[in-house]
């Protein structure tokens, strides 16, 4: 379904701050696949969703989505395939507009832009069913500017906006990060929900251990731009805490510098 | 009194139409495109032009709208293709166009005396004053330009290109090119201005290749009044507040002149006017963190 193939991505290369971020990364994701992304500060995971999502060109490699090649593309042309909630909650919204302005946006993702009326009322019925299965009592403010909503509302409603028109791959990078435990927790479980639902294709990064091991049936663990881990299905399942760590070490040759990757 | 107020209300709503073409980058886009010192003369000098060699004012209008837009492509292929900051890709097109005015003009002003411009012709239809028509033709401009931007931006280019303006990362993770949006946003922008010189130029009888002097620092004061005194609520609510901001800048200039401040100093009062005004949050600020230290 998505293919990443030995993909490199150095930046400022040929300069003191030259990094290389991404060294001959690949990651095959069969349909349906829920993959969590764990690594320390710096290991390359978002660097490997933006060089998918198409943020800048990589220096080598393919990316190819359902047998589309894609390398080429420029970022707003993916947006077809792929839906994204990101870790700072400004990010995924347009805070001066209305919640039912940017769920019509996002209900058009990938499609070019015409002269049709943005808002239609029939659309409107449909997001106010929508968000209230969000359970956030944003089906009332609808014509409320998204600027007012907190942190967890605008990543629920960004999380609505990614899969209101289904995405052949959902991006998630550590879009809880920025919440407090139990909105983290409720949009965790949202997110859960609706890739269970539509059967979504997704890869989410976390720096909970405990997360990665408890949502989807796919792990992988990066490392100086390189996956060193990769456990699914029945592997996955079985695997604690401590395995995990310990198949860091064996791995990478050294013990996890786990200052950001919570334990518990 | 009366004709000098109505004359007064009536060119500000002519620069209302500049003062929507600034709203659409500096609120809109969030860019402070400096071509439109340009595109205002060039609006004037192409209307000018055409109508002394004997076109109608429509043409001219429309000449100038086209003109204008050129233009505003000009600024967002320079920001957007080549990655110059916004700021300088319009200064570079205001400089640009001082030369390209001249150009159009083939001298510096050109007088439209005994030539039949928009306000003319209205007033031998209707047998009104000059004020009057002026304002009359001030008030159909700038509503149909109101109403066609209420509509554009509430179509899915429209919203595309709002979107733009609040959060470029979004609304190319939503499958926009944001070039584009902001190519269009300025096209959109310097058109309208330029429209606004060509209206300006026939009012006052004449083009002149220094009249853009000041015009961004015009448009900002009449989004900014405006938005203080008649508020932001909705689009539409912002689009009346900058048409009032305008026609309320007007007044202040024609007030403070009464009052006899020296025409000379309008462009350094002006700017006075809108330093405070831009200042204003963090004013706000600071007086509302020494209540909480107190
Ligand atoms: N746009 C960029 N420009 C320059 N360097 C970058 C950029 N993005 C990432 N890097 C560098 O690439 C390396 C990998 O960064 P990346 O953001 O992918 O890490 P990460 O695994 O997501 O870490 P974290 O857990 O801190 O989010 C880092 O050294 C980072 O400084
Ligand atoms: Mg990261």
């Amino acid at each position: 379904m998505l293919r990443v193939e030995n993909v490199y991505k150095t930046f400022f290369p040929g300069t003191i701050n030259e990094k290389r971020a991404l060294n001959g990364l690949s990651l095959h994701l069969k349909p349906g696949d829920f993959v969590t992304v764990i690594g320390g500060n710096g290991a390359g995971k978002s660097t490997m969703l933006n060089a998918i999502a198409g943020v800048w060109p990589i220096d080598a490699g393919k990316i190819i989505i359902n047998n589309v090649d894609i390398t080429q593309r420029p970022e707003h042309q993916r947006a077809q395939f792929i839906g994204r909630v990101f870790q700072d909650p400004m990010l995924g919204t347009a805070a001066g507009m209305t919640i039912e302005e940017n769920l019509a946006i996002a209900s058009r993702r990938g499609q070019t832009p015409g002269f049709s009326w943005s808002c239609s009322s029939k659309d409107h019925d449909r997001f106010f069913e929508l968000l209230k299965e969000l359970d956030l009592g944003l089906e009332n403010r609808m014509t409320a500017k998204v600027g007012l909503l907190s942190g967890g509302q605008r990543q629920a409603l960004t999380l609505l906006m990614a899969t209101l028109k289904k995405p052949e791959l959902l991006l998630l990078d550590e879009h809880t990060a920025a919440l407090d435990p139990k909105t983290a927790s409720k949009v965790l479980s949202l997110t859960e929900k609706i890739v269970n639902r539509d059967k979504l294709t997704s890869i989410m990064i976390t720096h909970n251990m405990r997360d990665a091991l408890r949502y989807g049936n796919r792990l992988v663990m990066l490392h100086n731009g390189n996956i060193i881990i990769d456990v699914e299905g029945e592997q996955k399942q079985c695997l604690d805490i401590p395995d995990l760590l310990a198949m860091f070490e064996k791995a990478a040759g050294n013990s996890l510098d786990s200052d950001r990757l919570l334990l518990g | 009194m009366v004709s000098l107020t109505i004359s007064t209300i009536a060119i500000g709503l002519l620069w209302a139409v500049m003062a929507l073409g600034v709203y659409i980058t500096y609120r809109v886009l969030d860019i402070a495109d400096l071509s439109v010192e340009g595109s205002f003369p060039l609006g004037a000098a192409i209307a000018a032009s055409l109508m002394v060699a004997g076109y109608g004012p429509l043409t001219a209008i429309i000449a100038a709208f086209v003109l204008g837009a050129l233009a505003g492509i000009a600024t967002g292929l320079l920001h957007t293709k080549m990655k110059i900051p916004a700021l300088l890709a319009g200064i570079l097109t205001m400089i640009a166009l001082y030369s390209v005015n001249l150009r159009i003009m083939g001298k510096a002003n050109i007088p439209l005396l005994g030539v039949d411009t928009t306000f003319k012709i209205a007033r031998n239809l209707t047998g009104l004053n000059s004020g009057e028509c002026t304002l009359i033709v001030g008030f159909v401009v700038t509503a149909i330009v109101s109403l066609f931007l209420y509509w554009f931006f509430g179509t899915e280019i429209g919203a595309a290109v709002r979107a733009t303006g609040f959060n470029q990362q979004m609304i190319r993770a939503q499958g926009v090119n944001t070039d584009n949006t902001i190519i269009l946003g300025l096209l959109l922008s310097n058109g309208l201005v330029a429209v606004s010189g060509a209206l300006v130029a026939q009012s006052n009888g004449f083009a002149d290749v220094g009249m853009g002097v000041g015009t961004i620092v015009i448009g900002l004061a009449s989004v900014i009044i405006g938005e203080v005194l008649f508020g932001t609520r909705s689009f539409a609510n912002c689009l009346i507040s900058v048409v009032l901001g305008s026609v309320i800048y007007r007044i202040v200039i024609a007030a403070v002149l009464a009052m006899g401040m020296p025409p000379n100093d309008l462009k350094l009062f002006t700017a006075v006017l809108v330093a405070i005004a831009l200042a204003m949050p963090l004013f706000k600020q600071k007086l509302s963190s020494r209540k909480v230290v107190h």
